[in-house]
This record gives C-alpha cells, structure tokens and sequence, in this order.
C-alpha cells in the first residue's frame, strides 16, 4: 500500500479561512470534484455556482522529483440561483456534477450541471491580442470614414495569459426533479442526464431536444417508492448504461434493445442479511453513487455503509464488500434523526482499478486495495498534516479500550464529512473535498 | 440543517420510559466538536447498540417505535418549510420507513385492541391517507409544466386564489398548522400516554371520515387556515 504524503498541500480556499467550520460561508462548500481525461486539470464545483478549474504545472527537467503543482486555472459562475414562480419554488445554483469532454483541440470542454440544467462549457486560453485596427476610435465607436485615410491590418501582439470560459451550450427545462448524473457517452456525441426518476440522452449540438430513455414515473405518485440514484455510461460501449436506485438496486441497459429502456437487460441485487434487518435496512441501502470501473468489466456502488463491487456477468451479488465505517450500525437511529443517514457519498476507482477510495466522518477518507485485500482510513485536515509529512494512517475505536492515536466513535465530527472525491487517470494524485477545502495529496516519491 | 452541520452538533430527543406507565424520560446529548468531549448515551442508543437487532421487550419496542414515528413525521413536515423544491429521495426513503413503522405498530399492537376492524381501518386509512396527501401534495408541487420556467410570470399569480383544495391535503395541511394535536387523531388506536407531552386540547371529536363536510368543526378550521394563507 503506497504512503499517501501530503506533498504539495493545496488548500483551496484563502488563506484567511480559519480552520474551524464554522467560518466559511455556504456558498464555498465544495460540491464535485473531477479530474479531466489526461489528469492535467481538476475541476471543482460549489454550492454557490462556481468552478474553479487547477492546472498542472509542467514538470521541469531540473527538478524530475518535485510533481507538478495544482495551480489555478480558471475560476466562472456557471450557474446563478433561479426562481421558479409558477411553482414559487427556488432552484439552487449548487454544481451537483461536472464532467469532462475528451480534449479534441486547443480547448477544453465540460458539463455541469445542477439541478435543473445543464451547461457546456468552453474553456480556452488567449495568449494574444489584435493590434492595429484602426477603424474604431479609443472609445470603440465607428470613426467616420471620411477621415480614415489608410487601412491597416491588425497585427497580433503577445499578451498576458488569459483563461476565458464561456458557455457554449445550455440543456434547460427538460428535468421536473433534480437532476443527479450526468455522464459522457463514449462516442462523444452524446450523454445522459438523470433526475429522481428519468434519464434523458442529449446530443451536444441540439439544446431544445432530448431523449427520454428511462422513465419510472409511476402514473399515480402515491405509489412511489424507488426513485434513481446515479447513474453512467459504460467506458466503451456507447449503447450500455447504469442506473441505481434507492432501493439498492442496479439496472443495466442497452439502448439497441428499444427507445425507451425501461426494461433492464440486466439486475443486479444483493438478497438482504436477514440478521442485519431493521427499519433503516432500506435508507442505508440506498445507492449513492455508481462507477464503472476502467476496464468497463466491474461496477462499483456505494451505500450508506458499505462499498461494493460488482462484476458484469454476476447479478445475483457483488464480487466484494467493503466494510467502510459499520461502527456507525449502531448509530443508526441518531443519523436518522439528524439526516446525516442521508448524506451521499462518491466512490472512486484509481487509473489501474486496483485500489478504490470513499470518504467518511470526521474528514476521514478510506482506501480499498482490491488486490491485497487491505485498507487504510486517512484524514484530511490542516491540524494533522505538515509540509511533506506523510499521512498518517488513523484508526476509529470502536469499544473497549482506546489506544492512545485513535479516536473514538463518539468522538467523530458529523459535520465533517468527505462527500467527493477524486483520482487522477493516471497518477497516485488524488483530490479529496473536505467541507470548503480542497487537498491534493500525491504518493511518496522514493 | 446548514448551521447545524457548521456547529458541528446534533441532538436526538428521546421519549423513554423507566417503566411505568405515564411517566417519561426524556434524554438528549450532543454530538461532538473535534474538542474530543464524550457524548452521552441515550438509553435508546445503549438499546440499539447492544446486539443491533430486535431483542426488546414489547414496551421497549413500542416507545422505539413511537419514537421513530415521531421523528419521520417531523421530517415530512419539516420539508415543507423551505423555498426549495424538497427531495424526493429523502422523502421517497422516510415515507417507505413511515410504512414499515406502520405495519409494525400494527402488528405490535394489534392483539391490545379491540376487534373492530373498522376502527383498525380507519387508522391504517389515516396513515396511509396522510402519507398519500404529503406524497400528491409533492407531486402538485413538482408538478410538470411545459412552460420555461424563468419566462414571463404575471405577477397577479401569486395573489390568485389557489385551486380548490383537496379535502386530503387539507387534512394534512390541518395538522401541520394545528399541532401535534392534529397528529393524535391519527394514532387513535395506539395509547400515546407515554409519550404525551402537553395536556389534550378540549376534545375534539375524531373525524369521521377524512372528507370534510362543509359546516362540519373540519371545515370551518380549514376555512379559517385558507384565510390565512390567502390572506399572506
């Protein structure tokens, strides 16, 4: 298992932000984060509209040990907050998802979302500026041509780097619930989004249009009790998706099979642990988030308590569960109450699926190493962590005894809790979003 | 829900009995800061935590019961408070608690009552009714319309009359603005002697059926509640 050191510590937010949570305003939380397809840039989303996009520093040649660091790149509202007045109802401008468009230019592209529309955004530099042009006066008003005598062609001069972002694309009014997914198809052309109880596929270039490809509505609303989750297109085949529910179930579709996938070409279900069973058997069961794996082999799902893996020709039950915090089995009554049984938490896969990573409580991330079966809890927090320290593995008691680094689990902070999480394609780089800070944590050089 | 997840504390009221009837006590502790301070036990978590699963006695079982009912009910009322759209997740995942809790109750209660299974009906009908409104009220609320949403919006909407209310949301709305007192009514059957904070309201006779009749003591407190509203 590779040490995790907090090489390069970026912290996100200014320098003024005091470490105590209560100092951050709402709107800075950190809603989504994501790497692009090369790993060259990290998106971040927050709950007051914003992206802020890192960029890797190029590595240079004098100094092969130190990685690149994560600089910021590009900062834009993507999405204000709006006001539905037929419905007399706010719709938050929090980013719930963003992805990235494969780089096919100069450029970059990337969907966010939140929870009614989607935006496609374009993100390109300007390293230079046209000069010369003189048939407008300073002002920017037409000069009267009576008085131009020559014309000059504009020249283009170098100017300081600018990152400018500007929507290109804008996917409205096709979701009555909010919307949770949005996922880019392998073919590029295409992607999906999904609400509580319908996906629907866009083309790129066509906004006032989509396809309704998963709906379950029930005609009459009384009777429903499962609404999506997650869900995603598989990495390669651009005709095959998941979508998971609250009930702890996963469908896979293929849309060869009709217009409309709302029969599944396969289910994936675990049978309930009868000895488990109690009134929060379903809420913690429900799916929070769904990822392929890179391979396109495995799924992966995360529930309240648990992350699980799934291979595509088992339905009947994952290949492999993990526990990630059950001392909070127990604790399930005041979670209810307090609604952190209701938080969702993200699941990642590393670049080589070997390894997968969730967060928890108390700013406590958890590793899965498929391969050698072990685990590892670590905490993001500026309290435990120094310059090129290396993180330390940390440990929850959970009765008896508490030996003297770990922490029990009354002791564990609630309100800080590692929603999202990312992993590099490539690289052991992941990014982890705690609150309203971001940290960045690349593995040990040797 | 923001400041209480900046604060970094959560309470849970709990409704325990320390064995007769009538009387309650009533715990709560706080969750905790990085400070490391311990929490205290409630006897409903000390409960849970023993073997997690369902070896209590039927008392034991019933106040846990009771208790959970009352938090999920606090939750499908609370959701309404805010000026977004409630999720309908959460809301999916409490009202398919709100339904097991029921059948439980049931089942755990069943042999004390009487053998009316009309009565019995009508408390399973309220249940189900007051969940079923909550469920219509929310689809009314996200209600499809095919028209943009931040177009032009007349700005007399707002003050027209409302449609002509479903008797069912009614009833549900009623309770929200009357109380708990509202709520008793729907839990006739199960002896709530336990968990009673307030003296009863002067009786109010149970509704006979949750269609309010106009003239009927419904009517005319819903009469009085859609003046307010129509009025703010």
């Amino acid at each position: 298992m590779k040490c995790f050191s907090r090489y390069l510590p970026y912290i996100f937010r200014p320098p003024n932000t005091i470490l105590s949570s209560s100092c951050y305003t709402e709107a800075d939380i950190i809603s989504t984060v994501e790497f692009n397809h090369t790993g060259e840039l990290l998106a971040t989303g927050d709950k007051g509209g914003r992206v802020v996009i890192f960029q890797r520093e190029q590595e240079s040649k004098n100094q092969v040990h130190r990685r690149g660091e994560y600089n910021v790149y590009s900062t834009f509202q993507s999405h204000e907050p709006e006001f539905d007045y037929l419905k007399s109802l706010e719709i938050e401008e929090k980013i719930n998802k963003i992805r990235w468009l494969p780089q096919q230019n100069a450029a970059y592209f990337l969907l966010s979302t939140n929870d009614k529309t989607v935006k496609l955004w374009k993100v390109s530099e300007r390293d230079k500026r046209p000069e010369g042009y003189n048939l407008k006066d300073e002002e920017g008003r037409l000069r009267d041509p009576a008085t131009i005598t020559t014309l000059r062609v504009p020249v283009l001069r170098p100017m300081d780097l600018m990152v400018e972002a500007t929507p290109r694309r804008v996917f409205a009014n096709a979701h009555t619930y909010h919307i949770n997914s949005i996922s880019v198809n392998s073919d590029y052309e295409t992607y999906m989004s999904a609400d509580d109880l319908r996906i629907n596929l866009w083309n790129f270039e066509i906004t006032n249009q989509s396809f309704n490809i998963v709906d379950i509505k029930p005609a009459n609303m009384e009777e429903l009790t499962e609404v999506i989750t997650a869900a995603e297109f598989h990495p390669h085949h651009c005709n095959t998706f998941v979508y998971s529910s609250s009930k702890g179930t996963i469908r896979l579709c293929d849309m060869r099979a009709s217009a409309l996938c709302d029969r599944h070409t396969k289910f994936f279900e675990e049978p309930e642990d009868p000895s488990n069973r109690s009134f929060f058997s379903e809420i913690i069961s429900s799916i929070s988030d769904v990822k392929f794996s890179h391979s396109g082999r495995y799924i992966m799902t995360r529930d309240y308590l648990t992350v699980k893996v799934w291979d595509l020709n088992m339905e009947n039950r994952p290949i492999e569960t993990y526990q990630v915090h059950d001392y909070l089995r127990s604790k399930l009554c005041s979670l209810y109450e307090n609604d952190c049984i209701f938080d969702k938490f993200e699941c990642v896969w590393n670049g080589s699926d070997s390894v997968i990573m969730t967060g928890s409580y108390n700013n406590f991330f958890r590793m899965f190493d498929r391969n050698t079966k072990r685990d590892v809890t670590l905490e993001a927090s500026r309290e435990n962590s120094k310059p090129r320290a290396i993180l330390k593995p940390r440990k929850v008691c959970v009765g008896g005894k508490r030996r003297k680094d770990e922490i029990s689990v009354d002791s564990l902070d609630f309100s800080k809790k590692i929603l999202h999480t990312a992993w590099h394609p490539s690289e052991n780089i992941i990014a982890v979003a705690a609150t309203n800070n971001l940290y960045i944590f690349q593995d040990k050089v040797n | 829900m923001a400041e209480r997840v900046c604060q970094g504390e959560f309470s849970v009221r709990v409704l325990a009995t320390d064995g007769e009837l009538g009387s309650e006590v009533q715990r709560r502790w706080e969750g905790i800061m990085v400070g490391g301070l311990k929490r205290k036990h409630s006897d409903l978590e000390e409960e849970e935590e023993k073997d997690g699963k369902w070896d209590w006695s039927p008392a034991g079982l019933r106040n846990y019961q009771q208790a959970l009912l009352r938090i999920s009910l606090d939750k499908v009322q609370q959701r309404s408070l805010g000026p977004r759209a409630p999720s309908l997740l959460r809301h999916v995942l409490i009202h398919n608690t709100l339904q097991q809790l029921q059948a439980s109750i049931h089942m755990s209660t069943a042999p004390a009552l009487p053998p009316e299974p009309l009565f019995l009906g009508e408390e399973d009908f309220s249940l189900s009714a007051t969940i079923g409104s909550i469920l219509r009220e929310l689809e009314t609320s996200m209600d499809e319309t095919e028209s943009p949403q931040n177009q032009v919006a007349p700005t007399g909407l707002q003050n027209e009359v409302l449609p002509q209310p479903d008797p069912v949301f009614l009833e549900a709305l009623s309770s929200r603005y009357l109380g708990d007192s509202g709520l008793d009514d729907f839990f006739l059957d199960i002896d709530t002697s336990a968990v009673e904070k307030e003296p009863a309201l002067a009786p109010l006779d149970p509704p006979h059926s949750l269609f309010c009749a106009p003239g009927s003591w419904e009517w005319n407190e819903l009469d009085h509640i859609m003046e307010i509203i129509l009025g703010s």
